[in-house]
C-alpha cells in the first residue's frame, strides 16, 4: 500500500512493476509543484492546465525509462519542463520576443520592487515576455527550488550558463516590474557562455 | 534604480541562491549597494515563487487523465507483448490521449446520483400534483440534469456544474443501470460502520452468482453503500423518495452486493460541515452513497441548499475523496 511515508524511490519501483496506486501516489506528491512550474512557464491558467496534463502523461508514460540516477523529483521536472515547453511551442502562443512595454504609475513616489511584484498580472506579463531560455531556469530555480546543477541537468546546459541566465532573467523581470520604461524595453539576449 | 552591471547581477543572484563562493558572499555582504540589489532580486524571486493553487477537482482530473494514459499504455504493452510486437514495452508507442482532461466513467455513476436527485424532484412533483404536464416538464429537467452532469471542466468552473465529456458520458439511467447490473465481487466487510439504531435499514440485496472481479472494469461499481443520514434529523422528502428509487433498483436487479445504513463521521463529517457552510448557505444533507469503482472508493453527498424545498430548490452533489470535498454539480429544480 502506497502510504505517505513511502519514499519516492519505493513508489517508483512499485509503479514500474504496475502498481497503479503507487503511480497515483507519486502524482499526488508531485503534481502541485509540477503544475506550479507549468503555470509560471505558461503565463496563464488555461495553457498551464493543458501543459500540465501533457506533462503528467509524459511522466507516467516515461516512467519505465526512469533509471534512478537522478531523483524522481528532478527527473519529473525535466520531463514536465520539456513537455510544457513543447506544448507551448506547438501552440505558438509565445508572445512577441521582447518584454512588453508596460508602464506603471508610481503613486506616492518611486515604486519599490516588493510592491510592484505583488501584481500577478504584471508578473505573468513579465514572465511571458521573458525569452524561454531565461524563463525556464528562473522558474526551475524559484518555483521548483532546484539548484544550479539540477537545473543544468534538466535543461541540458552548463551550470555556468544557468547562473548567468537566472541572473539576467531576474534582472529583466526586476526592470519590467519596477516599471522603468527606459530599462523595461531591454531584454536579455543570447549569452555567450 | 540605476542600470545594473550584468556581472553584478550574476554575483548577487548567485548569492541569493546560495551558489556563491565564500569570497563572493563576503563581497556582497560588505557592499550596501549589492545588498540593496539582492533585496530587489529577492523580491522578484519571491513573487515567482508565490504559491500557485490547483483546486482539488481539477487536480484529480489531471491525475486521472494521466493514470488513464498509464493504463492504456500498459494495456497496449500487454497486448503488443501477447502479439509478439517488437514495440511492446516502449512507453508512448501504444496509444494517444485526448488533449483534454478525460473523465473516468465512474463519474457516470455520479451522474446517476444526480439523476436520482432529479427523479426525486420528479417524484415529488408527481406526488404533489399528479399533473402529466408537470411530469413532462420535470422529466425535461431530469434530462437536463443528466446532460449537465457531463460537460467540460471549463463549464464546471464557470457554471458550478460538474460535467462529463459528452461523448463519454453515460446518461443518468444508463449509468445507473450499468452500475447496478455490473456490480459485484466486493463484499460488505469494509463498508461504513453500521450504527444499528439508525433509521430503517435499506434492504440487503442478493449477491450475484457470478460476480465480476473487482476492478476489472473501471466503469463498473464494485460496491455501493447508501449512507444513513442519522446525524441529520431533518431528512427531507427528497431523501425518502431517492431511497425508494434505490430500493426499487435493488429489487429489480438484485445485483448490489451490499446496501446498508451507516453514519457519517470523521473527515466525511468535517467535509459535510465545510460544504454546508460554503458561502453562508444553509445546506442539508439529504442523500449519500459510497461507491467503490475499480477499487477506488468515493463518497457522494447530495445537499439541499434550501432545506425542505425538494422540488423548488437547489441541490449540490459533492464528492469526498481522501477527505477532500469537491462540488460535482449544482442543480436547481423549479416548479412548473
Amino acid at each position: 500500500m502506497a502510504g505517505a511515508s513511502v519514499s519516492d524511490e519505493t513508489l517508483v519501483v512499485q509503479a514500474q512493476a504496475g502498481d497503479r496506486r503507487a503511480m497515483d501516489q507519486l502524482l499526488r506528491r508531485h503534481q502541485d509543484r509540477l503544475f506550479a512550474v507549468c503555470r509560471r512557464l505558461a503565463g496563464n491558467e488555461a495553457d498551464a492546465l493543458d501543459a500540465c496534463q501533457e506533462a503528467l502523461i509524459a511522466i507516467v508514460r516515461g516512467l519505465d525509462r526512469f533509471d534512478g540516477r537522478a531523483s524522481f523529483g528532478t527527473w519529473s521536472y525535466r520531463v514536465a519542463t520539456n513537455a510544457c515547453l513543447d506544448e507551448l511551442r506547438r501552440r505558438k502562443r509565445r508572445p512577441d520576443p521582447g518584454l512588453p512595454d508596460v508602464e506603471h504609475e508610481a503613486p506616492g513616489g518611486a515604486p519599490g520592487v516588493a510592491d510592484a511584484v505583488s501584481d500577478r498580472l504584471d508578473l505573468d506579463a513579465a514572465l511571458a515576455g521573458l525569452p524561454e531560455e531565461f524563463r525556464a531556469p528562473v522558474v526551475l530555480r524559484d518555483v521548483a527550488g532546484l539548484d544550479y546543477a539540477e537545473i543544468a541537468e534538466v535543461l541540458g546546459i552548463p551550470p555556468g550558463t544557468v547562473r548567468s541566465r537566472i541572473a539576467r532573467g531576474r534582472a529583466a523581470l526586476a526592470r519590467q516590474l519596477t516599471g522603468n520604461p527606459a530599462q523595461g524595453s531591454r531584454r536579455p539576449t543570447a549569452d555567450h557562455d | 534604480m540605476t542600470d545594473q552591471d550584468p556581472a553584478i547581477d550574476e554575483l548577487v543572484s548567485a548569492y541569493l541562491d546560495g551558489e556563491a563562493t565564500p569570497e563572493e558572499v563576503a563581497r556582497v555582504e560588505a557592499d550596501p549597494l549589492l545588498v540593496t540589489r539582492a533585496e530587489q532580486l529577492a523580491a522578484v524571486s519571491a513573487a515567482i515563487a508565490a504559491p500557485v493553487t490547483l483546486d482539488s477537482l481539477t487536480s484529480r482530473r489531471l491525475r486521472e487523465a494521466a493514470l488513464a494514459g498509464w493504463d492504456d499504455a500498459r494495456d497496449g504493452s500487454r497486448r503488443a507483448s501477447a502479439e509478439g510486437d517488437a514495440s511492446a514495452g516502449v512507453p508512448g508507442a501504444t496509444s494517444t490521449f485526448p488533449r483534454r482532461v478525460r473523465q473516468h466513467r465512474w463519474l457516470g455513476v455520479a451522474a446517476a446520483v444526480a439523476g436520482l436527485v432529479a427523479l426525486a424532484g420528479a417524484g415529488a412533483v408527481l406526488l404533489d400534483s399528479g399533473s402529466e404536464q408537470r411530469y413532462e416538464q420535470v422529466s425535461d429537467q431530469f434530462d437536463h440534469a443528466a446532460t449537465t452532469a457531463g460537460g467540460s471542466q471549463e463549464d464546471a468552473a464557470s457554471e458550478g456544474a460538474a460535467t462529463l465529456d459528452v461523448d463519454e458520458a453515460l446518461t443518468a439511467d444508463e449509468a445507473l443501470t450499468e452500475g447496478l447490473s455490473s456490480a459485484g465481487g466486493a463484499g460488505g466487510d469494509d463498508v461504513l460502520p453500521d450504527n444499528g439504531d439508525a433509521a430503517p435499514d435499506l434492504p440487503t440485496s442478493t449477491r450475484p452468482t457470478d460476480p465480476s472481479p473487482a476492478g476489472e472494469d473501471a466503469g463498473s461499481v464494485d460496491e455501493l453503500v447508501v449512507v444513513e443520514l442519522g446525524a441529520f434529523p431533518d431528512r427531507s422528502a427528497a431523501a425518502v423518495i431517492v431511497q425508494a428509487e434505490v430500493d426499487a433498483a435493488v429489487a429489480d436487479t438484485a445485483r448490489l452486493p451490499e446496501v446498508r445504513s451507516a453514519t457519517l463521521a470523521g473527515a466525511e463529517g468535517a467535509c459535510v460541515d465545510s460544504v454546508a457552510g460554503l458561502d453562508g448557505e444553509l445546506a442539508a444533507l439529504v442523500w449519500a452513497a459510497r461507491l467503490t469503482v475499480a477499487g477506488d472508493t468515493r463518497l457522494l453527498l447530495l445537499f439541499e441548499l434550501t432545506p425542505g424545498a425538494a422540488v423548488n430548490g437547489t441541490h449540490r452533489l459533492v464528492e469526498v475523496s481522501d477527505g477532500v470535498c469537491a462540488v460535482l454539480s449544482t442543480q436547481t429544480f423549479t416548479p412548473a
